[in-house]
Formats: structure tokens, sequence, C-alpha cells
């Protein structure tokens, strides 16, 4: 009990130290905890809405080939299958679906849309009114295109770009660019979602034109009829589909969309969870620093308890249950505000276009277990080491003049230390130099950060003292007496100093590492959603013909 | 070797040191702290070591108490020889059957009076013997003070707050490493009635190094040492007596100290030391 008194009263001494080492756990916990959450909530919303896509398809046909990473070269399907599909017993309705990637309307300055963090989408309006997933916007003058000479575009960008309904626009087209009368606004799906994609629609036999040549569907939709069982429409049609040619249901359809959410929203979440993990280890590297710097200024009363017959493994229990308490209050805090970082995450997804449906907040409980394991983790592991060298303080540590456990040796700190750092440099210049991708780039960057902060704190103690000399000289002068004990106290004890302006550079690497990720937070969410979210949410709420594969 | 312990483990001996020798460092460095020093510590008995600075009396007292480590020789507590210890059994050593008090440090600042003196105890997790506690802080008369923090306390206060610890947890034996080098000369005296009521009353043994003549002639036996050897010793001496003693020590040292060819001012020079 006193031990623990011990521990608590310890922190207490040191408040303002222990404070800034809880804060860096806390942000680290924060970020992680903030990314799981707001992709949990990601993923529920993306499920939520193609479940909201699928609603209407009964049944999708398609060519066999049009699965995974959806490149180019699926063959379309030809028009009269769909009347032949639309002939079988059991279906009510079909809807031929036809669609494009970078088909761009050109504003009435002349000048070609943005895409922005979206995708530039060409459209047939389906044919059948039961199975479109896109609706005329309720705006009392918008109204559906019909004819080779009209067009609607959808109401975020038609406003956002000053589009007039009523008046005359070109559009680039893979057919050419042409001009078509806006006769309309409309809406995907729900008229407050939006996931960054730039709709331009015409009716069906325009939209095949333009953007097919002519050609037929990408895939065909199907509603059966009340009663009517899946499976038997599949055989009842399975004779005049070819080989290359398959039907899937709407289970299936739902399935594969959320595993590509799935697999994106991944990918997002590892970019992220990379910034979290950097600063995670920036945390380790101070809790580290403060136990030991802490251990060091205690070990005197440390000996002292050894005296009083404190075995070893009692000294290491005050150190780990010093980390202990840090971590606990880390991880506690660190959900606390990691709500707040989800809420933020999802502020920026907004702002850069993406306006998904609001889902609830969820707090899995792999979130807890993360926040836990890293809140507790991270400075239980980072106070192994001073919570080792505790075990070596001896009773007569208490009674020495200059208690200290391990001789510092200051040839082997330079060598290890510049050894580690030149490794890291050039890690860090790899990864900057080498016109790597941005989810590539992590690796080398985030070990070489990694190795460079390991070689400057092994270096920093053997530096320390000829730096403090020199760089207190001004101090000298112009303090007198009070700068020359500050200097010489520093070149006294080199690692004391040293931990301590280390500790002071790695937060201060920590504050600019915060501001770059934080500048850069929005642009990299930008290029991770223009790369895959969209285009696949897109891809597989429409068709997934011709898109360029975001994947790939 | 074996009839010298086998005889002392008969006798009430609280502990001992047989042929103790401590050298630090080696080669041109090497110091002799302890140069083979035989020495019984009877039981219930109050033990003082005088000598010189630089004698090696702290390095018997860390020997004995087993906070370090004999070069060669035995150190015994009771019939337990410390070199035959695993580092754990030291420790438990250290724990259940001697009491330790510095010159200064000797509280864990962070932790108040009484937290510091039921210390030992919590670290064995052992329930302190409360009677027994209490009745050493009321000797003590530190009841009103017992939830003060060392520096809270005036040295006097914190040394007695040392001593109470060591007494409460009932050890064999005490090792005071001159217990009363930081006091005022009243806050010394009255640390030094308060560990001789500790022998006469309660039946402590405890062994003091002190510097000072008067501390000394509160024991039952003073002890000198010099260069690392046993010089001699006294029965209950007064101070004027342990004075006289010391100042035949001294020519002797004086003797032995002066270099060959030495000039006259070298000699004085070197008896000026001396004196200080
Ligand atoms: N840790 C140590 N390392 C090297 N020499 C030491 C150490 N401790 C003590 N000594 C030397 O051993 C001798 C005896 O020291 P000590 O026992 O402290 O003497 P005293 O307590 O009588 O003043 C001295 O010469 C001292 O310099
Ligand atoms: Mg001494």
């Amino acid at each position: 009990m006193t031990l623990l008194r011990y521990s608590l009263r310890s922190i207490a001494g040191v408040k303002v130290r222990f404070a800034l080492t809880t804060l860096a756990v806390i942000v680290g916990v924060a970020l992680t905890v903030g990314v799981l959450i707001s992709t949990d909530g990601l993923r529920a919303s993306l499920n939520d809405l193609s479940g909201k896509i699928y609603e209407k398809y009964d049944f999708t046909v398609r060519a066999a080939s049009d699965v995974g990473d959806r490149n180019e070269g699926v063959p379309l399907l030809p028009p009269e299958l769909a009347d032949e599909i639309a002939s079988t017993d059991g279906v009510e309705a079909v809807a031929g679906l036809a669609q494009e990637f970078n088909v761009v309307a050109i504003d009435g300055d002349g000048n070609a849309i943005e895409p922005g963090v979206g995708r530039q989408l060409g459209f047939g309006w389906p044919e059948s009114e039961v199975l479109s997933t896109i609706y005329v916007y309720d705006d009392g003058i918008s109204r559906q295109p019909v004819g080779p000479d009209e067009f609607a575009i959808d109401h975020f960008t038609g406003r956002e770009n000053g589009f007039i309904i009523g008046q005359r626009y070109d559009v680039a087209t893979p057919g050419g660019t042409f001009d078509f009368e806006l006769v309309g606004y409309l809406y995907f799906i729900d008229p407050e979602t939006r996931v960054t994609l730039q709709i331009v629609a015409w009716d069906m036999p325009t939209a095949r034109q333009l953007l097919h040549d002519g050609g037929g569907y990408d895939l065909i939709h199907g509603k059966l009829s009340p009663g009517a069982s899946f499976e038997e429409v599949v055989a009842a049609i399975g004779g005049r589909l070819g080989p290359d040619i398959e039907v899937i249901s709407q289970q299936e359809n739902i399935n594969e969309s959320n595993q590509e959410f799935a697999s994106n929203i991944n990918l997002l979440r590892n970019l992220l969870l990379a910034f979290a993990v950097i600063v995670l280890i920036i945390s380790g590297f101070i809790t580290y620093n403060t136990f030991t710097l802490v251990m060091g200024q205690r070990i005197r009363e440390l000996g002292l308890l050894r005296v009083l017959g404190a075995e070893r493994r009692q000294i290491a229990q005050v150190v780990a249950v010093e980390a202990l308490l840090v971590g606990i209050v880390a991880t506690i805090l660190g959900l606390g505000l990691g709500i707040g970082v989800a809420f933020g995450i999802r502020g920026a997804l907004d702002s850069s276009g993406a306006h998904l449906p609001d889902s609830d907040l969820i707090i899995g409980g792999w979130t807890i277990v993360a926040a836990v394991v890293i809140g507790i983790g991270v400075t239980m592991v980072t106070a192994t080491w001073p919570a080792l060298q505790a075990r070596r303080v001896t009773p007569m540590v208490a009674l020495a003049d200059d208690p200290e456990i391990d001789p510092f040796n200051r040839r082997r700190a330079l060598i290890v230390g510049s050894a580690v750092g030149v490794v890291g440099l050039i890690l860090l210049l790899v990864g900057l130099l080498a016109g790597l991708s941005t989810s590539q780039i992590v690796i080398p960057l985030g070990v070489g950060a990694l190795l460079m902060l390991l070689g400057v704190n092994i270096v920093a103690p053997a530096l320390a003292r000829p730096m403090s000399l020199i760089l207190g000289w001004p101090a000298d002068r112009l303090f007198s007496i009070n700068g020359r004990l500050a200097r010489l106290n520093a070149a006294r004890n080199p690692r004391r100093t040293a931990t301590t302006a280390s500790a002071l550079m790695i937060g201060l690497a920590m504050v600019s590492l915060v501001t770059v990720l934080g500048t850069s937070f929005k642009q990299t969410l930008n290029d991770q959603l223009k790369d895959s979210v969209e285009a696949d949410w897109l891809v597989c709420s429409g068709g997934c013909n011709n898109a360029e594969g975001a994947l790939s | 070797m074996s009839d010298a312990s086998t005889l002392a483990t008969e006798t009430t001996a609280a502990a001992r040191a047989v042929e103790a020798v401590k050298v630090y460092g080696s080669g041109e460095t090497e110091v002799r702290a302890l140069d083979g020093v035989d020495i019984t510590f009877e039981r219930g008995k109050f033990t003082a070591i005088m000598g010189p600075s630089g004698s090696g009396k702290s390095t018997l007292m860390h020997c004995m108490a087993a906070l370090d480590n004999l070069t060669g020789g035995q150190a015994f507590i009771g019939d337990t020889d410390l070199s035959s210890l695993t580092d754990k059994e030291l420790t438990m050593l250290r724990r259940d059957r001697v009491g330790f008090i510095f010159q200064a440090f000797n509280l864990v600042p962070t932790l108040n009076a009484i937290e510091n003196i039921t210390l030992p105890m919590d670290l064995a997790r052992r329930e302190p013997d409360q009677e027994w506690v209490d009745s050493v802080i009321a000797t003590v008369g530190l009841q009103d003070r017992l939830t003060h923090r060392p520096n809270e306390l005036s040295g006097g206060q914190q040394q007695r707050v040392a001593v109470s610890r060591a007494l409460a947890s009932q050890p064999e034996i005490i090792f005071a490493d001159e217990p009363t080098g930081n006091l005022d000369s009243r806050s010394g005296n009255d640390v030094l009635k308060f560990m001789r009521e500790a022998v006469d009353d309660l039946g402590q043994t405890i062994v003091m190094v002190t510097h000072d003549a008067k501390a000394a002639s509160f024991a039952d036996r003073t002890v000198f040492l010099a260069d690392g050897l046993l010089q001699g010793e006294m029965l209950n001496p007064t101070a004027d007596q342990i004075l006289d003693y010391m100042k035949i020590l001294q020519v002797g040292q004086f003797v032995k100290g002066i270099p060959e060819g030495a000039t006259m001012e070298e000699v004085l020079e070197y008896m000026k030391d001396l004196d200080d």
C-alpha cells in the first residue's frame, strides 16, 4: 500500500512532467480511437447506403467478368437481352443501365467543371421507374430529360457551378462535346446524400448513343413479380444467357458492395492509423524519456527502499505502477477525446465533399480494446527498460555521491546514435525522393523518422555537455552568476540534461508533426477518397462497366 | 578459522566480522578500506566506532548490514554468514533482521513520518506491532508530527523518525553511521539519549559510528579504527578518556604519516591538518 502511495505521490511530485507525458499518450490513443470510430461509422453508413441502392433490384444480370476490380474491357450486354428477360415469367420489370466516367459538363463561362474529390459520371436515366436510383429533384421546375437535346445534372454540382435550368450547356462525352438544354436537377438515392459524384444524365437512348456509341447496357437490373422466386427466374432465363453472362441476387449484390466498401474503408483506415502510429511512437519516446528521467532523479530514494528491505521486484513495480497509472488515465481520457476526433474526421470528410448519411456513434468493442492495449501498452512497454534499470538499483546507490546505475559511455552513444540516425535519414530521403504513392510512403517515412528520433535520443546525452557549455555561454554573460550556475549544472549531469532536452525536442517534433499532418490531412483524405471510396461506391451503385479501376 | 566461528556461535554475538577485507578499485586506484577486521558486537549492547576520516568505519557498517559485499573474510548477523546468502536472501535479511540509520537522507521525502516509520514492515507486507510502534513513537516524542513530511520536520525530528523506523520493526541489530553528524548538539543529544534508552529499556543492539567523543560516551563500548584495522577499544569511557585515547592514536598516525626527509614546515603542516 505504501508503495502505491509512494508511486502516486511521486507522480504528484513531478505533475507537469507526468501531465505532458500522459497528454502525449492521450493524443495517440485519441487518434486511434477517433479513426476506428469514424471508419466504423463510415462503414455502417455505406452499408446502409448499399442496402438502399440494391433494395430495388431483386436480381442483376451482368457479364461474368464484371467482378473484382472492375477494369475496362468488360463486354456490354445486348439490348435485346433486356427485352427477353422482361418477357420471362416471374419478372415484373427490367432496366438496363448505361454509364461512363469522365463525362464533364462545361459551365456558363466555358470552363469544364472541376472534379474536386469526386468523379464525373455520365448516366442513362433508367427506363423503369421502379428500378431507378436517380430521381428528379423536387424544386418545382426540374424534370426528367427526354430526347437527344436534353440533360439533367445533380443538384449539388449544378448549384455549386451556377447551372441554370432552361439554359444550354456543353457536355464533354466519349463521343465528343455537344450542347444540350438543362431541363432539371436530379439526385441519387437520397436528396441530401452525396458521395462526391458529379452526375450528368440523359434519357437512355441518348446516353447509350453518347456513352456506348449506340451499344448495349453495362448491367441489367430486374424486379421479380410478387410470389416469384429468384431460383425459378434464373432457371427460366438461364438458357438465354451466354456462358459469359451471369445473374446475381440482391443479397449477392449487397455483399459484394459491402465487401468493396470494407476494403476501401480499411485502406482509408490504415492510412489514418499510420498517422496515429507515428504519434504513438513519439508518445512512446516521451514516456520512455520521462520514466528514465524520473527513475534517475529518484534513484537514491529507490536505493533507500532497497536499504529498508525492498526486493528488486518491488522497485521495478514502483516504476511499472506509475506507468500503469499513466496508461489508465491516458486510456480513459484518450477514449473520450477520441470521440471528438471521430467527429473531426467526419467533418473533414464532409468538407471534402462527401455528404454521407449520418450514422450513429459506433464505439465498437475493438475500439475499446485498442484504446486499452495502446494506452496501457505503450506506457508499459516504454517503461519496461526503466523498470529493468530500477531493478538494478542496489542499496549502495542510496549512499553513493553520484548515484548512477550504468556508467555513461560517450563514445558508444555517439557511434551507435549516429549510425541509427544516418540509417533513419537515408530512409527518410528514400521515402521523400523515390516518388512513392501515399500509402507506400508511410513505411520508409515512418521507420526513417523513428530511427532518426532514436538516433538523436541516443546521441543527445553525449552532446549535451559541449552543447550546454557553448549554448550556455550567452546566458553566462547575460545573467552572470545564475547563468553560469545553470550552464555548469546542465553540463554536470549530461544525461539528465539530454533527457530533458530531448523530451522537449520530441515534444516539439510532435507539435510540428501534428501541424503538418493536420494540413496534409484533408489533401490525403481527398486523394484517398478519389482513389477509391466514391469510385467504387459509384461502381457498385450503378454498374461496374468501364470504371477506371480505382484500386488497380 | 572454523574454530573461531564455532566458538562465536556459542556466544551471544548479534553480529561479527571475521578477517573482514574490503578493497575498492584495482591496480593503481586500489584502496584497502578494511584490511582484516575482527570484531564482535554483543547482543543488547550499544557500541560506538570511532576513527579518523577514511579509516573504513562506513565501509564496515555497510558490509555488516548487508548493504555491500566484503572482498574477503566473513560478516555474520547472528549465526548467518552474509557471504552465503543470495541477493534475495540478503534483501530479506535487511528487511527482517537489520536496521540502518544514515547521517543524512534517511527518509523517503514523499512519505510522511508514520509512513516512513512503518515502511520496512510495509515492504515486508507485515502488520506492524501497533503497541510497540506507539510506544517507540511516544518515547521519541513524535506523536504530533506523524503526518508531517520530512521537509516539514527539523533535522533532529527527521533523525528521530529514522531511529523510530529502525526500532519499529524490532531488528536484531541497528547500524547507525554518524546519526548525529548533521545535528546541532541539543538535537544530537536527544537522539543519543533515545538510542541509549532503546538499548537499556528495550534491549536493542546498536552499533554507531561517530566522530564525536561525547556521542561515543553514550555507548557501552567504543572501538577505534584506523587504516582499515582495529586499533583498540574502551569500555564505558567518558568523553575525556576517549579524547585522550584518540590523541595517542593520532600520535601513532602522526609518526606513521611523516614522510621521510620532511622539512620542519611540512611536519607543522601535517600537524595542522590533524587538528582540523
Ligand atoms: N565506493 C568507493 N569506491 C572507492 N573507494 C571508496 C569507496 N567508498 C569508500 N572508499 C574509500 O575507502 C576508504 C574508507 O572509506 P569509509 O569507509 O567511507 O571511511 P570512513 O567512513 O571511516 O570515513 C576511504 O579511503 C575511501 O576513500
Ligand atoms: Mg563514513
